[in-house]
């Protein structure tokens, strides 16, 4: 009996080491020089966007504030990131999403709309919800390049 | 035979083939008389004495007075009066639907029988000498006995109390047919196992089949494949007699179509009480579904307004505070911003977010800065242009900046200095709109070694928002902001456009 309880009491303990060490291992991964592509219609917002990814130390390859332009460049630039706003000047951005899907491009999705709202096929896409602070696009990063 | 048009209750042919019988049983002569006791039906013939009555025009006045005393309920068992002046007894009963007097029934009955006289044929022909023959005759008969008079008030009574009923119960029926005939919404009735029996024109035009089309189908004809299994359930219930409310379904139309409608479903009973079917009341619910959902779209689109707003208002705030030299500053920087954004909402708001025109939007911008003796420093020209939302903030935001530097550095930071504000359409492929602000007579211009967020509002966000390019010089004269952009990406839709 105590032997099976201490196995569980061990086992419980190492998966949550495991999850700690995991999470340290985010935590101090680089964020550091990535490329990142913003897709924003709001420009106030896009250039804070801007600013925050290089306090981070991202570099912005691009700003996109219009769908097809934001089409465009999801096919033309080289980036490591996006992050992608589900609503460009009224119209969703979801075909977005899926084209940086297909070509396995890690992507943060910022919204003012709840997580709810998004399709079946965003719902395993880090959602950075609007407005946000440093730490939550940090984190959103993160979780999208795990 | 004088038959008057009486009213419904009494004009029913129902009524002249029971009284024809009643009477042709009892050589009597009947009236109906309504609550008002006018004589409404009647009289119904039986023997021919009677009908010499009318054709000599004599109307011996006791059946009103026995009608009279019926209605008026003077007396409690069927009212009887003989009058042995004309040779006449009458017995009246009086009629009640529900508890209302409504009208009597009166037979009139001679002392008399001379519906087996062989000669009344030729009788009749001599119409107005035989008649008072006759009458003599008669009144010399003994009455008709008492008891045999309340016999037939009481039969009078009971057959006009049936037919009353009858008539009133038919009278409901037509009316619930007319109701359910007229009615918007689908009324069908089905029997246990679920087979149509009757199509009202409201399901005709919900569901588009006809009567003829649907009655005798089973229920499934309208009824969409997923929904079978909910179809088994309610005629369950029916068998248990229990009644379903306001079911929100789907149902098929004949096209196809999937309608929303909120069913009501409960039992049908014959006679003996027994369920025999069931009644399916169907109410298309469709524009009730679609404002629904018109309003979840507007509290999205509400939220989604609001959350953006304010990631603007904290993309200002944090970039104000970042590039402010002092606490102060920075305060009055963001205050401004703030309410430049506000004044840009409030102008969309009056126009319903559709937009506003550019002289208003550049009027309200330099508001601020016209006081009294600044008000001659602004030049502001162009042709009317129709912004859209997007645009107007952008523009609002962009003059902001510009007015806020010139009161600081530039033009407006002496008591001499003009700024001109012009913009016009270029045409062409696509056309192009520009506008200038142009800053003279300010202290000399010196080009600033950092460019500031309110530089950085106007060149790389107002470009943005507008699609388009917007440049700062630096000009020794005054500061020149160019904005150049093509005139579809800021020009407010036509309506036609908006809602296609």
């Amino acid at each position: 009996m105590r032997s099976a309880r201490a196995n569980l009491l061990s086992g419980i303990r190492e998966v949550r080491q495991s999850r700690k060490e995991n999470e340290l291992a985010v935590a101090a991964s680089n964020l550091a020089g990535l490329r990142a592509l913003v897709i924003e219609d709001e420009s106030i917002v896009a250039m804070f966007l801007q600013d925050t990814l290089a306090e981070i130390g991202c570099e912005v390859i691009g700003i996109a504030s219009r769908f097809d332009d934001a089409v465009e460049k999801v096919k033309s630039l080289a980036f490591d990131i996006a992050i992608l706003d589900v609503n460009l000047n009224g119209r969703n951005t979801f075909p977005i999403a899926d084209s940086l899907t297909e070509r396995g491009v890690a992507f943060v999705v910022a919204t003012g709309y709840g997580a709810t709202d998004l399709p079946q096929s965003l719902q395993r896409v880090p959602i950075l919800q609007k407005p946000f602070r440093q730490r939550d696009l940090e984190r959103a990063l993160r979780a999208a390049l795990i | 035979m004088t038959k008057r048009a009486g009213d419904g209750l009494f004009g029913s042919d129902l009524w002249e083939a029971a009284l024809e019988k009643y009477g042709s049983a009892t050589h009597l002569t009947v009236r109906l008389f309504d609550a008002d006791e006018r004589a409404v039906f009647g009289p119904v013939h039986s023997t021919p004495l009677f009908q010499l009555f009318d054709e000599t025009g004599y109307e011996p006045g006791i059946f009103a007075e026995c009608a009279h005393r019926c209605i008026a309920q003077i007396e409690k068992r069927p009212a009887i009066i003989v009058s042995q002046f004309h040779g006449l007894a009458v017995v009246g009963a009086s009629l009640a639907l529900e508890g209302r007097v409504v009208g009597a029934a009166v037979g009139g009955y001679a002392f008399a029988d001379f519906s087996q006289v062989s000669e009344i044929q030729r009788l009749a022909r001599q119409a107005n000498i035989a008649f008072e023959r006759l009458w003599e005759i008669a009144r010399k008969q003994p009455p008709v006995p008492q008891r045999r008079l309340r016999v037939h008030g009481e039969l009078l009574q009971v057959l006009g109390d049936a037919l009353l009923r009858e008539h009133y119960r038919m009278r409901q029926y037509e009316r619930a047919a007319a109701i359910v005939h007229s009615s918007d919404d689908a009324i069908v009735s089905t029997d246990l196992e679920g087979v149509i029996r009757s199509w009202n024109s409201g399901a005709e035009r919900l569901l588009g089949y006809t009567a003829r089309e649907a009655v005798g189908e089973p229920v499934t004809l309208f009824i969409p494949a997923d929904r079978i299994d909910d179809e088994q359930g309610i005629v369950e219930r029916i068998r248990r007699d229990e009644k379903i409310e306001h079911y929100e379904t789907v149902r098929r139309c004949k096209d196809g179509r999937l309608l929303d409608v909120s069913l009501t479903v409960s039992p049908l009973t014959d006679a003996q009480g027994r369920i025999v079917g069931a009644s399916r009341i169907a109410r298309d619910i469709t524009e009730r579904k679609r404002q629904e959902h018109h309003r979840e779209l507007l509290m999205n689109e509400l939220n989604h307004r609001v959350k953006n707003t304010l990631a603007t208002v904290q993309s200002l705030a944090m970039q104000t505070l970042r590039h402010a030299a002092t606490l102060a500053e920075g305060r009055d920087s963001f205050e401004a911003r703030l309410m430049t954004l506000s004044k840009a909402h409030d102008v969309l708001t009056r126009e319903h977010w559709e937009g506003a025109d550019l002289n208003k939007v550049a009027a309200d911008a330099v508001a601020a800065y016209c006081g009294d003796v600044q008000e001659s420093r602004f030049r502001v020209a162009g042709p009317i242009v129709r912004l859209q939302p997007k645009a107007v903030l952008a523009l609002s935001m962009a003059l902001h900046e510009l007015a806020t530097n010139a009161m600081k550095y530039g033009a407006l930071s002496n008591t001499t200095g003009n700024v001109e504000i012009n913009w016009r359409l270029i045409p062409g492929d696509p056309q192009r709109f520009q506008l200038r602000w142009a800053e003279s007579g300010g202290p000399p211009v010196e080009t600033p070694d950092r460019r500031g967020f309110g530089s950085r509002l106007v060149e790389q966000g107002l470009a943005q928002d507008l699609a388009g390019e917007a440049r700062l010089t630096f000009a020794r004269g005054g500061l020149v902001c160019t904005i150049d952009t093509p005139l579809d990406e800021i020009r407010q839709s036509e309506p036609a456009e908006r809602h296609s």
